[in-house]
């Protein structure tokens, strides 16, 4: 169980390096979405692959004063610089590791990591009509070898084309 | 049972038992006089809070398997009562230690969240490291039960636990639900279950995202990927245990899909006083490791301990005995608290899901669909000119993909990427929204209703003074009723059989360790069936005494192939395997070492969920010694998941008799 954990952090690891690489700005609508930060520096994914969480799963804790450790493997802090932002990086430290379910999801139009996904952005409107709009844009938010973050900036996108329903989602401001 | 006897070294950590102030503790600066801090400590002395069972529980002292009361966090981070105050009480060291100056442990720290709302460079002033933040369940249980004293209380410092403060607002836990992830009988670590904690959050309860929950768990920090080791040490005491927090969707995808368990949820009937105590309490435990023990101190017993630390009016760990528990019982422990269990919902694993599918498809669709498995690169197969049809086929051939091959997918590199890639993009083509699956809590498959894990055997035969009588500790065999339990898995942990003849006492069968997996070929399915015994057995053949036969000490293994069928609602199961037997005995008529291929050909029928029928013969040709034959069929019926009635046929000797769960 634990070598599965190991393995999937391993992958998730490697997907937030070759996040950073390509975090550069990009002159694409998505722009503001930009997480300065990349996946690598905040939440979860930093707590895994930084020194700290090296502790967490190497036990070396000396216990004295690692309070603080427990608390950031929590996933969702975020050190984003605003609200959009800060939607942005959950959505994609959901997405990182969960983006066989949510392709799945929004291939068929249904599914809870959609759902999911729509807490995160705020929307009031159903998880349906949510992943109904997702699906008819699947070929550009899945575009082949698309990053974790240009998945989550594919989605925001998408949800914002539509009027309509980005007016029920109230975290995209 | 000399492992047990290792057990009895459990690390012991005193607490100091002296309520008087020591000389050590003046050269600390605190906000109050020292007569103040006396006072408070009296106060609680006077309400004998040292020894309620709250405040032990809030330090996880424990009685072990001695009798001595220790506590089970073992690293001293979690004790005041050292350094300065080593001659005082954790009680004393705790009340002194929260009115100690903020400024002792002010730091500048750079803002961990909303940076926005701070200048560049600001700096924020944080005292994460004052016990206050350190231990505020301590705090809240002392602040509750001497609120007399509330002008002493009223001058606790002010001080900024901004991690602590981070750690609740994420956490913002509302109800808590005990889940258990179903047996995975094909890793060592996890073949009896794991338990862990499913936190909802306020904020997410009206609209119930569970993947935004979150999983506190307990577990061994695991530093070897060595199986035997990992038994060994873990039987020792030779891990570390401690707790993670982590979002529950990472807990959805290790479970439910990468190991395709289901998981089954038990939301607790708690106060949001007591929810806000066991945040508090996750807190201050959180960080700090306890030694870890396969059998006693695990997930399942600590799952317990924090509950009781935060609602002590549960009684939950001393519904298992010796502390020794495996997941289920930790499960059922709850049960014995009147109305704890609110509500039991299911998570299907992705192997459930895929089987949902396939549901949907008619006998033709699913030709079509094993058509597209066996060569991936024919498309067509899978399409229909009704765009609901086709949509089944690739949903069933998605999840298939995912089922088969987890673990790669996550590679964007590989083939079955790729794969799976191109599958979603037809997917997305096809202009029909899947309904949603609905899954129905099969109720005799929940964990809770399992059989008791331990189980005495008595079994007379044709002859008088001649039985056979038998007790095991865990878990389950193809026999055993199988409400709640793996169908067609054997799992079993210190099993002994005894042959009594004429008052003579003999060992027939011992098992350190017995897994038989009956996996029934199919053609989404095609995995070996295996099983693999550790420990004693006793024969006749080979043997200088025949009609005693001797013990011989060692392992088997076997290996091959099963199919399952049914007629009506009675299921059967065939199988032949090969088998491989290295054997010690000091009692064998040449040599002291038996090695033996032989094979296994057995049936199992499965009349309901509480009577079996199985039948198993197999010979082995050992080297050089003479070959063997074993024979056997056992017949059990069950009543009320407590005791059963079997009538056994092994080797000659007929056997009537029962089965009695604990």
């Amino acid at each position: 169980m634990k070598k599965l954990i190991i393995a999937l952090l391993t992958v998730i690891s490697t997907f937030a390096f070759a996040q950073k690489k390509s975090s550069q700005p990009k002159d694409n609508p998505s722009e503001k979405f930009d997480r300065q930060y990349g996946i690598a520096g905040c939440g979860l994914g930093s707590v895994l692959i930084g020194k700290r969480g090296a502790q967490i799963f190497a036990s070396t804790t000396n216990g004295s004063w690692s309070n603080q450790m427990f608390g950031i493997s929590s996933g969702t802090l975020n050190c984003v610089d605003s609200p959009t932002a800060e939607v942005a990086s959950r959505m994609d430290q959901f997405i990182m590791v969960n983006r066989s379910r949510v392709q799945g999801d929004i291939a068929r139009g249904q599914g809870e990591s959609v759902a999911a996904i729509g807490q995160y952005m705020g929307c009031t409107a159903s998880s349906n009509k949510i992943a109904v709009t997702l699906k008819s844009s699947y070929t550009s938010i899945f575009t082949s070898g698309a990053t974790v973050t240009e998945v989550t900036d594919g989605i925001i996108t998408a949800i914002l084309a539509n009027p309509e329903l980005a007016k029920s989602c109230q975290h995209l401001g | 049972m000399k492992i047990f006897g290792i057990f009895l070294f459990l690390p012991i950590v005193g607490l100091f038992n002296s309520h008087a102030l020591s000389a050590s503790t003046e050269k600390i600066e605190i906000v109050l006089s020292k007569a103040d801090i006396q006072q408070l400590i009296n106060a609680a002395e006077v309400n004998g809070l040292e020894r309620s069972r709250q405040w032990q529980k809030l330090l996880h002292i424990e009685r072990n398997l001695v009798g001595v009361k220790s506590s089970q966090v073992v690293d001293s981070g979690f004790f005041l009562a050292q350094g300065l105050f080593k001659n005082q009480s954790e009680l004393s060291a705790t009340v002194y230690s929260f009115f100690i100056k903020p400024e002792v442990y002010a730091q500048q720290i750079d803002p961990p969240i909303h940076k926005s709302q701070y200048k560049v460079g600001e700096k924020l002033l944080d005292h994460s490291q004052h016990p206050i933040c350190r231990f505020p369940a301590r705090l809240k249980f002392l602040r509750q039960n001497l609120g007399s004293q509330s002008a002493i209380w009223k001058q606790l410092p002010r001080v900024n636990c901004t991690y602590q403060y981070i750690f609740l607002q994420a956490l913002d836990a509302a109800k808590v639900n005990f889940v258990f992830s179903s047996y995975y009988s094909d890793s060592p670590g996890s073949a009896f279950g794991h338990t862990f904690f499913r936190v909802q959050r306020k904020s997410n309860l009206a609209v119930q995202h569970e993947l935004l929950d979150y999983g506190l768990s307990y577990a061994a920090n695991v530093t070897t990927s060595n199986g035997f080791l990992y038994a060994f040490l873990g039987l020792v005491g030779g891990f570390t245990g401690s707790w993670t927090n982590m979002p529950y969707y990472y807990k959805v995808r290790e479970y439910n899909d990468f190991e395709a368990r289901d998981l089954w949820s038990y939301e607790l009937n708690l106060t949001q006083d007591e929810v806000n105590m066991l945040s508090l309490h996750m807190w201050e435990v959180g960080s700090h490791t306890y030694r870890y023990f396969f059998f006693t101190q695990n997930c399942a017993f600590h799952m317990l301990t924090v509950l009781e630390a935060a609602a002590p009016r549960l009684h939950l760990s001393d519904k298992v005995p010796f502390n020794y528990v495996i997941p289920s019982d930790s499960l059922k422990a709850l049960f014995y608290e009147p109305d704890l269990i609110k509500k039991v919902q299911f998570r299907p694993s992705l192997r459930k899901i895929f089987l949902a599918r396939l549901d949907r498809l008619n006998d033709s669709e699913k030709n079509d669909l094993k058509k597209y498995i066996l060569n991936t690169k024919d498309f067509s197969v899978l399409e229909d000119q009704h765009n609901d049809r086709s949509a089944h086929k690739i949903d069933a051939a998605l999840d298939y993909l995912d089922l088969k091959y987890s673990k790669q997918i996550m590679d964007t590199k590989s083939s079955e990427f790729k794969i799976k890639e191109e599958l979603l993009n037809k997917r997305a083509q096809v202009n029909f929204v899947t309904p949603e699956l609905k899954f129905k809590t099969e109720d005799e498959e929940d964990p809770a209703k399992s059989h008791g894990s331990s189980r005495w055997s008595l079994l007379g035969t044709e002859k008088r003074n001649q039985y056979y009588f038998g007790y095991r500790f865990a878990l389950h065999d193809l026999l055993d009723p199988s409400y709640g339990l793996p169908k067609n898995s054997q799992l079993e942990f210190f099993n002994f059989l005894f042959f009594v003849n004429d008052n003579k006492y003999y060992l027939n069968k011992f098992n350190l360790f017995r897994v038989f997996n009956l996996n029934p070929l199919n053609f989404y399915d095609r995995k070996f069936s295996w099983g693999v015994e550790i420990g004693a057995d006793r024969q006749n053949k080979n043997c200088r005494n025949e009609i005693e036969g001797c013990l011989l000490y060692g392992t088997k293994m076997k290996a091959g192939v099963s199919v399952g069928f049914s007629t009506g609602d009675i299921k059967h199961y065939l199988w032949g395997l090969g088998v491989a037997e290295a054997r010690y005995s000091s009692q064998m008529e040449k040599g002291y070492y038996l090695w033996s291929p032989g094979a296994e050909i057995g049936l199992l029928t499965r009349f309901s969920e509480d009577f079996s029928l199985m039948a198993s013969y197999s010979k082995e040709f050992p080297i050089n010694m003479n070959k063997f034959e074993t024979y056997e069929v056992k017949l059990r019926k069950s009543f009320a998941n407590k005791w059963a009635l079997a009538a056994e046929y092994e080797n000659d000797i007929k056997s009537l008799g029962f089965y009695y769960y604990f």
